[in-house]
Parts: C-alpha cells; structure tokens; sequence
C-alpha cells in the first residue's frame, strides 16, 4: 500500500513535470544542444558520422518521442484545466501541440518503416533494373557450392560511419563448415600495392627512386622491383634495371662489359666457381668451349638472333635480325651430366630453370652488339646485398659506383635520380588502407573489410571493398568446394523493372532554367510497358511503395556517368503534412491573439486609458513582501523584492 | 533663410539625380570598350555579355569591382582589363595551330608583361599565406608570383615550386587532399585558368556553326582561340564567316598595339556585329536589348545606390525625428521610396536578364530582405507614427543592400532555379517569400534592438526613459517578432513539402535546416519568455540582438562551412573570419548595454527606490 502511495506521488509529480512547460523548454534545450553537437560532427567529421552519432541514434529518437509525450501530456492537461476552470478553449495552443503531434508520429513512422535508397542507371544507355539499393545497410553474401548444390547465405549489417578500431571483430557466423568472421573494416579505404621488407629474405630486391630536376625538385617517384631475373621501371623519358646478380664474378660484365670486340654474335662470359671466362661466339656455334681448366664445357648448340618461344616448346628465330640474341647451350659437367641452358642477350640474368628444373652450376652473360644501353640507370645488387649503379648519358655509360640510400646519381640534362629506399629481399604487400575522405566528396572510396574465413582448421584473410567491380567478389578454393564472397550494399526489390531510355534533348535555353530530366520506363514481369514518363525535379514519378527523384543533373558534357534516382518511401507523408498544417494555423492564431493582445495594451499604457481590470493588471503591485510586475501580457510574475525594495 | 533651408533636400537630390544620369565619359585616348561589353559568350551555364563574365571572375579572383592600370594607375573596368588582358598577350603573334596547342599545355610565363604582374588573386587563408610567405600587409598575389613561387614542405627538404606540387597533387585522390593542399590546388587552377583566359581559350563567344549550340553545351561553343588558331578553309567554314572573324579579331589587335583607336573601334565593332551574325543560328542567343539591359544593369548597379540612398533615408529621418524638422523627415521618407523603387527595378531587371528567381543568390537575397525590411518599417512605423523606426529599417535596408552589392555575393555561386511547374514550384515560391520576409522581419528587429540598445547605453536615467523606450521598443519588436517567427514557419514547411515533392524527402537534417530550427526555436522562446513575462523591453532587445546571431550563423553555416547544392564559398579566397568578427563584435555590444544598463539601475535603485519600483517594467 505504501509502495502504491509511493509510486502514486511519484508518478502524479513525474507526470505534472512532464505535463509543464518547464519540461517543453528542458527538451528543447537538450534537443537544441544535439543538434549543435551535431552540425559539429558534421563539420569535423563529415555527414555520416552526424547521421549515425546523432540523427539516427536511438537517444535522439527517444529525446523526440519524449518530446511528443510532453506535448501530449500538455494537451491533455490544458484540455483538464479547461474543464476544471470553465473557461475558454486554447485553440492556437492546441492546434499546434496536436500538430507537432501529428508531425512526430510521422516522423516516427518514417524512421521505423520508412526506406530511403537510391537505384542509378547508366546515362545514355538503355538499361534496366528491378531493385534499388539501400545505403544504410551492408550485406555480405557467402555462397557456398555442397553436393546438395549452391547455398547463399547473406548477412545484412549496419557497419557504422568509422574505421573499426583495432581488435574489434564481427562473427558473420557459420555455414556447411566455413565460418566467416570480420576482422577489419576500414570505412573509406584506398587500395594499395606497396613493397616491404620481406621477413623471409627469399624475394627479390625493391628501390623506391625518385627522379628529380638540378633544383632537387621532385618529378616522379616510382618503386623498381626486381625477380631473380632482374626488373625494370620505367619513369618519364628514362628506363631502370635492377638486376640481382647471383655471383659475385657478374660485377665484372656490369661494370666492364666488352664493348669494342663484340664481334657479329657477340661474347658469352661464363661464370664458374668464382671466376669469369669470356669467350666471343663468332665462330663458335656448334663447338665445345672449355670453362678455363675446371673440366666443365659449353657447347654453344644454336645461335637465335632474333628469338621467339616456339610452340613445341624451344625456341625459334623469327629473322636474321639481331632483336633478340639468344643462344642455346649446352654444359657438359665433369660427372658426365649435360644440361641445357639459355643465355639471352637483352636479359642476362633470365634462366629457364623454373622451366626445366634443372639448376646450372655455370651463370652466362651473353653481351651482343644489338643491346643497346637506354638512357637512365642500371643497378645491380651484389649477393651480399651491396648495390652498385652505372647511368647511361646520352648513350654512354658512366663508370659504376656503389650507392645507398639518400645518394643522388646524375642522369644529365639537369635530372638527377635520388635513392629513396632501398629493401635488400622486398615482396608485395597489397590489400586497403584508410583514407580521409573531404566533405560532400560522395562515396569514391568505398568501405573495405578484412575478411577471415576458417574451413578446417585453416583460416585466411580477404579483403573485399564495397560494391567496387574489381574487388567486391572473392573466390576461395576449400577442402569443401568454392565458396564465393561478396560485399555490397542491400539491395531491395522495387516491384517492377526500371528502363532508363537514351536521353533526348533536355537541355535549356539561356531564358529557361535547367531541370533535372530523365526519360524512363516501367516494365512488368511480363515485360509490358505499364507507364513511360519524363523525370524532371518538379515532377518525380510515384509508381508503387516508392517515390523517384532524380539526384543529379543532366550533364550533357559527360556522357558516361550514371543517373541517380532517390528511391523513397515515406509511410509518415500525409501526418506530416497535416501536422505542418495544423502548426501553421495554430500558431498564426496563438500569435495573433498575443499580439492584439500585446498591443492593446502597450498602447492604453501609453495613452493613459487604462481603467479597471487593466489598470490593476498594468500598475505593480506589492502582496505579501512580494513585487508582482506586469508582464506585456498582463500575467503578473512573483519576484522577491531587493533589500531597497521593500515596502 | 527659410527658402534656403527648404530648398536644400532638393538641390541635394538634384545633384544626386545629376550624379546617377551622369556617366562619366570615357577619355579620347582611351579605347571604347563598350563594344567589348556586349559581345556575347558562354560561361557554360548561360549566354551573357561580356562584361558580365568579366566582372564576376575579377570579382570572384580578388574580391574588387575594377582596379587600376598597372601603367597610369587609371581605373580600369573588368571589361578593359580583360581585353587588353588578351589584346597583349603575346602568343597571338604566331596563330598557327602547332602554336596555340603548345600554348595550351604550357604552364609558364616566358615573357611576363605588364598583366603578369598585377596582384590579382586574394588570398587569405591563413596556412596558403604561410606556405607561400606573404608579408601580413600583402592581401593579392600576381600571376607572376605564383608562377615562381615556392612552398615549403615538412616532408621534402628543400623548397617546391607551388605549380609542380599542385600538379602533383592533381594526380592524386582528390579527397584525401588537406586543406592547405586543396588551397594551393585551387590557387595553381586559378593560374592555370588565367593562362587560358589571356590566351582566349576559354572564351567562349561563337557558337559552332551547323549544331544546335546551347548555353549549357560548352563544346558546342568556340573559344576565339579555336576561331583564331583553326585552319579554316571553304570545307569547314563554308561561309568564310570565322576567318573573317579571326582577321577582325586580329586586326583589331594591330590596331590596339599600334594606338590607333578609330581603327581599334572600327575593327571592334565589325567583331561585334559578326560575331551576331555567327550567333544567329543559336536559338537561346540573347536579343541585343537584353544585352544591354544587362550591360546597363552591371555599370548602373542599383543595389550599389540603392544600399546609398536608404543610409541618406536613415540618417535624414532620424536627423529630422531627432529635431523635429519636419522637411528632413519628409526627404528622409521621399529617398526611402526612391531607393525602395530602385531596388525593385533592379530586382526585376536582375531576374529577367539572369533567369534567376528570388532567393538564388546573395545578390537577390539581400535585395528581397532588405525591400521586406522597409516595407515592415514604413508600416509599423505608420501604425505607431515613430519615424525612428523608419529610419532603423532604412538602416537594415542599407546593410542588407551593401552585403548584396559587395564582391562576397560574387564568390557563392547562385542556386540553379527550377521550372515552375505544379505544387513544387508554388511551394518553393512560398518558401522563397515566406523566408525572405522572415528574414526581413528579424532583421529590421534586430535593427530596433540595437537602435534601443544604444539609447539605454547613452542615457543615465533608467527608470522613465526606458520605460518610454520600452514601449515603442517592445511593441515593434514583438510585431516584427511575430511575423518573422510566422514567416520562418512557413518558410520552413514549404520548404519541407518542396523537399519531399521534389527530393522525396521531408526533413534530412541537413545544416541548413537544423540551423534554421534552431532560429526558430529560439526566437519562439523569446516570444513564450515575453508572454509569460519573463523578459520585458530590455530582455526583448537583448535577446533578439543576441538570436539574430543565429540568423547569422545560420547564413554562415549553410554557405561557408556545410554549404549544400555546391554553393560553398572558397575558403581559400575569402575568410570566414569576418562573420565570426561581427558575431564577436555584437555579442560584446549586447553584453556592454547589460553591464551599463544594470550598473544604472543599481544606482538609481540607490537614489530612488521606491520609483524604480514603480516604473521597472523595462527589464
């Protein structure tokens, strides 16, 4: 009984507090104090974050709804104290406390059952579609192949308007014994290709160049990355070769190579337990050449000036013209072994050994007339991991040197290349990073996630982006057949299909303002036309649940982009209207009556024919050690007198 | 003496007339630029005079109307400056194809002229200034500048050239760019666009012969670059009209280099009526007295001396309420109508001429609020016979004029008007009107506000003179208040129900908005504070001088810092430190007038207890 009278009291004066004023202007002020720290947001840290910390929070819809119960306990204690006191019908105050009313519930409505999305079409094309696609939502599909046939399993998420902090996790659950789990989510991300040290220390070499004009400003920078068979880049006018020598002996050929008695088919070093033996190749085809005394022998079987992979599985000359030197060897070994080997003028270091498995004691450098050096820069990375570099300047070479990281090398013509990094064993490292995007800059940079997905006690990492053409969809071979992932957008279904039609002419005169306009089809599932209209600003088509709105404008000067529709569905429309209108009327005549009021008696006040009533209500009066004051109004308002004021 | 006193108001207003009719004539050894005025060209979006595209894109680089030769410091319109701008540049010398093509692609000043070297560009943005290191009395940059500038870097060790850096970061993910990049991007576009204006590449003036040519189809329309620099033979120009065109472009430009100026105008004009005959076939070619009613309306300015002639209104009616002279009164009210007249004109001119509607820009804005502002004026201050009031919302009207004349309204680029059609267009009229009005409404509030601030701050006797002041003050106040809270009500329903109708969205939360709601709510609260007697005369003023900052802050918000439709100011150009200036400056006026009028009263409290008692209905 106690606990009831308790709850009574409590609840009586909760109720009195949420029926006052006091409490109407309490939430505007906390509703006024979001929406501050909202515009903030916005403003530091773009539109979606406002949406998702404030608009579309859960508190603020609560602070909303609170502010509709206030208005509606408001009402209902005007309307008691109406009856209460007999007296005259508030009828401004009420009509506009039903219409905020009114306004909330549908704003409520549109908050729980509304859908906002967008669908786009290609412009100029004509193209079709049956669904649109939410932007609130992210789905993530998994189709799984089982004997029972293909299996999808789509996983729809909020996934919030910032990068996830690190640790963070989503389980998207299991399905036939994978299990997918999100481990990574970068909201705008960026894809990127970049070298990095290589922990394993069994990839080529990587240096990051910069050239650079006589004022050391920056022109480009580039990575130049090298397989065992070398690499090149290629930066502006100039070329760059990084070549991973595998014996020491090959510093020679790169730093002194024959250059003068190179004769027709040019000369072959052969590099063979620490030693280099040259011997030119004219005359030499089809002959044994002894590698110094060490009893191992080259056999030069064939001669290709100018060589081409056959489709038998060797090699063919495509003309006898020296463009790609290549000779056919043959190494007699001491043991009796033969093997084959290959040795190409314009790639030194290239072998076929991934090819036949074999791997050749004896290294070859085939140096023939036909290469020509290109202008730029040449390294080379010692077995030790010492680089040297040599420049070729307008066609010839410059002495090597040993460079490191930071040293500049003079290219001529006032550039200069400077070492920026430089990894000894570098490999790939590709996948999405963070980026910050500007405001009102759209969604260029789509959402990324790292995907883990675990299938028999294995798991691996894939990184997908949202809705991007390359990047959304991912295959992954498993012990339990292919399973396809996807990351996009929800998509939902607009009821009918959607024909963009090619555009006509939708442009505007000098005199005539531009509108947004679009020409498109509805089409039934038995594809019968059902309406055909012109998408213009002012008139947006309502076929359906949905209305359509074009987002963009035409823009004849670029035909290849999309046209955007706004595919809304608003279930709280005609409530808002009527509350609009309700508002309007109710306050135009609260504000009415206030003001007559308000100036009838500011201009008796200031005529002197105030009398009666009004006479009391204007002059101050002192009750009881209080000063009662006048209000414009004529509501008298207590305040405690000052120590000078009293009677 | 009477004569003499009574005469004056109207030799005054006849040498104001003489000095509006009057233009100045232009000098006989100065060129007749007015030829150059009206040709015709495509800025993409419309076809319009010359001197139009000119104006706003001086206006837009330095915030200046028209400025000075670098040579004979003699003012120059943006007309003149552009056309010797081009005349001179010296790549017309050799109009071969090959030529123009390099040109094109070039980013350097080889042989910098007399242009070149004009500070042209504002810059302001505090980190570009920096980077750039500008002296702090040094507000413009000249091309020349720019071109050799250098920019100091953390992450490079020596200096970068500010054009080879911007090229760099145009190659790279445009958002991911920070502010002082997208700043120096900016600035190098802005040198990149003059060398194409000087080399008349963008200037767009003939439409191409045999297509339907828009104004908004920009490839549609030839640069005097492609008319100058194209092989034109009896295949691809037919009709020998666009090499009659390039030999009176260029013998317009001998002439010019020479100093012969009846040739120059001769060559000029025949420029002028082929480049019309070229235009015929373009169906949205404006006719020539719309032209002219452009021409006219851009050297006549009328907001310039409309904004003039309500701040002679103001001080004139508050002279003659002050000392009752009833004749200062009355030319104070007759200048009032004349400026109210003006600005209506130029309105409607603006609107026919532009195609724009009502609220699309700054410029229009700032017309409708400012007629709004008078008109509320004249008709409480009919109602309650104070011409002070009047005198207040002439001096609203003047400001509002000024913010509309000035270069700033340049810089935000006007909303794209849409077509009337259905409950769309009569929503966005609604809402157009309703906020205009609104805004007038609070403005001239504010006005009273301040006005009644002032006199609280001037006067030692608290009790009786405010509570005469307070009751004009409040009653205008609260009706202004009144019809500005009704008006953003329904600006913001209308433009709501225009939203859904067209967006189909209702309310979205969008800065604008969400600033607007708070104006609203807050000027509501000011009103419920006076009906509950919460705030008398004193509060009313205080309050409403303080809300109108949200007025501001709203305009600043939506424009400056989360401006929708792209209307965004360049920060880069412009600062948005002014607004906060002014925000500042009006908060500390309002909290001086608090201090001062508290620190009366409690001295008259001292004095006279028992009458501030008695009369304290002004808090």
């Amino acid at each position: 009984m106690v606990v009831l009278n308790y709850c009574r009291v409590w609840g009586g004066r909760a109720w009195r507090f949420l029926a006052s004023s006091r409490c109407t202007v309490f939430i505007l002020l906390v509703l006024a104090m979001a929406l501050v720290f909202g515009s903030w947001l916005e403003l530091v840290q773009g539109r979606e974050h406002a949406q998702w910390h404030v608009y579309g929070a859960g508190w603020f819809a609560a602070l909303l709804g609170l502010l509709g119960v206030n208005q509606l306990a408001v009402w209902a204690g005007r309307m008691a104290g109406r009856r209460e006191r007999c007296g005259g019908w508030p009828v401004g105050e009420s009509l506009a406390s039903a219409g905020l009313l009114l306004l909330l519930l549908g704003a409520a409505q549109a908050y729980v059952w509304g859908v906002q999305g967008t669908v786009s079409l290609p412009r100029g094309q004509e193209k079709e579609t049956d669904v649109f696609r939410d932007p609130s939502r992210s789905v993530i599909t998994l189709v799984h192949s089982t004997p029972r046939g293909k299996v999808s399993t789509e996983i729809v998420a909020a996934l919030g308007p910032a990068d996830w902090d690190a640790g963070r996790e989503l389980d998207l659950g299991a399905s036939h014994g994978v299990s997918v789990r999100m481990v990574k989510y970068v909201r705008h991300a960026v894809h990127y290709c970049e070298w990095v040290a290589d922990e394993h220390s069994y990839q080529g070499p990587a240096l990051l160049l910069r050239l650079q004009n006589a004022r050391d400003d920056e022109v480009a920078t580039q990575w130049l990355a090298a397989a065992p068979s070398g690499g090149e880049a290629i930066l502006g006018p100039t070329g760059y070769q990084l070549w991973p020598l595998p014996v020491t002996t090959m510093l020679e050929d790169f730093e002194r190579p024959p250059v003068e008695s190179l004769g027709t088919f040019g000369v072959l070093s052969m590099h063979y337990q620490g030693r280099m033996y040259r011997v030119p190749i004219d005359g030499a085809v089809g002959t044994q050449l002894p590698v110094g005394e060490t009893g191992v022998a080259v056999e030069v079987v064939h001669y290709y000036p100018d060589a081409r992979p056959s489709p038998q599985g060797g090699f063919y000359s495509r003309s006898e013209r020296p463009g790609n030197p290549l000779l056919e060897l043959k190494v007699h070994l001491r043991d009796g072994q033969t093997m084959t080997a290959w040795a190409f003028a314009k790639r030194p270091l290239l072998t076929m050994e991934g090819v036949t498995g074999e791997v050749c004691p004896v290294r070859f450098w085939y140096h023939h007339g036909a290469v020509t050096p290109t202008p730029g820069a040449d390294f080379a990375q010692m077995p030790d991991g010492m680089l040297y570099c040599r420049t070729t300047v307008h066609d010839y070479r410059t002495p090597v040197r040993r460079v490191q990281v930071g040293d500049t090398v003079p290219l001529g013509s006032q550039f200069n290349l400077r070492v920026l990094q430089y990894l000894p064993h570098a490999r790939q490292d590709m996948g999405f990073r963070s980026v910050a995007v500007s405001q009102g800059a759209g969604d260029r940079n789509e959402a990324a996630a790292l995907l883990e997905l675990c299938y028999d006690g294995t798991c691996q990492q894939i990184w997908l982006q949202r809705g991007d053409p390359e990047y959304r969809f991912a295959s992954v071979l498993t012990s339990q057949g292919r399973v396809m992932l996807s990351f996009d957008y929800r998509k939902l279904p607009l009821g009918y299909t959607l024909r963009a039609c090619p555009q006509r002419g939708v442009l505007s005169d000098g005199d005539k303002p531009a509108t947004a306009v679009s020409n498109i089809e509805l089409v039934d599932e038995e594809g019968r036309v059902l309406r055909r209209q012109t998408l213009t600003a002012s008139q947006p088509l309502q076929a359906g649940l949905y209305r359509l709105c074009p987002m963009t404008k035409v823009n004849p000067q670029r035909s290849d982009d999309s046209q955007v529709w706004a595919v809304t569905y608003d279930p709280g429309r005609i409530a808002k209207y009527a509350g609009c209108g309700l508002i309007l009327i109710g306050l135009s005549i609260m504000l009415w009556r206030r003001v007559s009021l308000f100036c009838r008696l500011a201009w008796s006040a200031e005529a002197g024919e105030v009398s009666g009533e009004q006479t009391d209500r204007l002059e101050p009066s002192i009750t009881q050690g209080r000063v009662l004051v006048p209000s414009p109004l004529g509501r008298q308002r207590a305040r405690s007198p000052s120590r000078s004021q009293t009677p | 003496m009477t004569m003499i006193v009574r005469a004056s108001p109207w030799v005054f207003a006849l040498r104001l007339a003489m000095a509006l009719v009057c233009v100045p004539v232009a000098a006989s050894e100065s060129p007749d630029w007015s030829t150059w005025q009206h040709l015709r060209v495509s800025d993409g979006e419309r076809i319009q005079p010359l001197d139009s595209l000119a104006r706003t894109m001086l206006q837009r680089a330095s915030l200046w109307t028209s400025i000075s030769d670098p040579g004979s410091g003699e003012p120059l319109s943006a007309t003149a400056l552009y056309v010797q701008m081009l005349l001179e540049w010296h790549g017309w010398d050799d109009v071969s194809p090959g030529v123009q093509h390099a040109a094109a692609g070039s980013l350097h000043l080889p042989y910098p002229d007399r242009w070149d070297r004009l500070p042209l560009w504002r810059v302001d943005a505090p980190p570009l200034r920096r980077a750039l290191g500008l002296q702090p009395d040094q507000r413009h940059i000249s091309p020349l500048e720019v071109s050799r500038s250098k920019v100091q870097l953390r992450d490079r060790g020596g200096d970068t050239p500010l054009l080879i850096w911007a090229a760099q970061l145009a190659a790279r993910n445009q958002e991911s760019l920070a502010p002082l990049e997208r700043q120096a991007l900016h600035l190098a576009g802005e040198f990149r666009d003059y060398l194409d204006w000087r080399g008349g590449r963008q200037l767009k003036c003939v439409p191409r012969q045999g297509r339907s040519a828009t104004p908004e189809a920009g490839h549609e329309w030839l640069s005097l670059s492609e008319v100058v620099g194209t092989p034109w033979d009896s295949t691809n120009d037919p009709l020998g009209l666009m090499r009659s065109l390039r030999d009176r472009f260029l013998a317009a430009r001998r002439a010019y280099l020479a100093g012969d100026l009846n040739q120059f105008d001769c060559a000029s004009m025949d420029l002028r009526d082929l480049m019309s005959q070229a235009g015929r076939s373009c169906e949205a070619y404006p006719s020539s007295r719309m032209l002219s009613a452009e021409v006219f309306w851009n050297q006549w300015r009328p907001f310039r001396w409309a904004w003039i002639l309500f701040l002679l209104a103001a001080a004139m009616t508050a002279c003659g309420a002050r000392k009752d002279w009833k004749w200062c009164r009355r030319s104070g009210w007759t200048l009032a109508v004349s400026s109210l007249l003006v600005v209506l004109v130029g309105l409607v001119l603006r609107s026919v001429v532009t195609g724009r509607v009502l609220v699309a820009g700054i410029s229009e804005w700032g017309a409708g609020v400012a007629s709004g502002a008078v008109l509320l004026g004249w008709t409480i201050a009919l109602l309650d016979r104070r011409s002070w009031i009047m005198s207040v919302a002439a001096l609203v009207a003047a400001v509002s004029l000024w913010c509309a004349d000035s270069p700033l309204a340049a810089l935000v680029l006007p909303r794209q008007p849409l077509t009337p059609d259905g409950i769309a267009a009569v929503s966005w009229i609604v809402h157009g009107i309703s906020l205009s009005l609104g805004l007038s409404a609070l403005a001239l509030a504010w006005g009273l506000a301040n006005a009644a601030l002032l006199r609280w701050l001037r006067t030692d006797e608290v009790p009786i003179v405010c509570q005469g002041i307070g009751g004009d003050v409040a009653r205008a106040i609260h009706r202004c208040l009144t019809i500005g809270v009704l008006c953003l009500v329904t600006g913001l329903v209308s433009g709501a129900i225009h939203a859904d109708l067209t967006q189909g969205r209702f309310w979205s939360w969008q800065p604008h908005e969400i600033w607007l709601l708070l104006t609203l709510v807050s000027y509501m609260g000011i009103l419920q504070a006076a009906a509950t007697g919460r705030i008398a005369a004193f509060g009313l003023a205080v309050c409403n001088a303080g809300c109108f900052m949200l007025v501001l802050m709203t305009w600043f918000v939506a424009t400056f810092l989360l401006g929708a439709d792209g209307r965004r100011m360049n920060l880069s150009v412009a600062s948005p430190g002014f607004v906060l200036l002014i925000m500042i400056m009006q908060l500390g006026y309002v909290s001086l007038s608090v201090y001062r009028y508290r620190r009366v009263r409690e001295l008259a409290s001292r004095r006279a207890p028992s009458v501030l008692i008695a009369n304290d209905t002004s808090r």
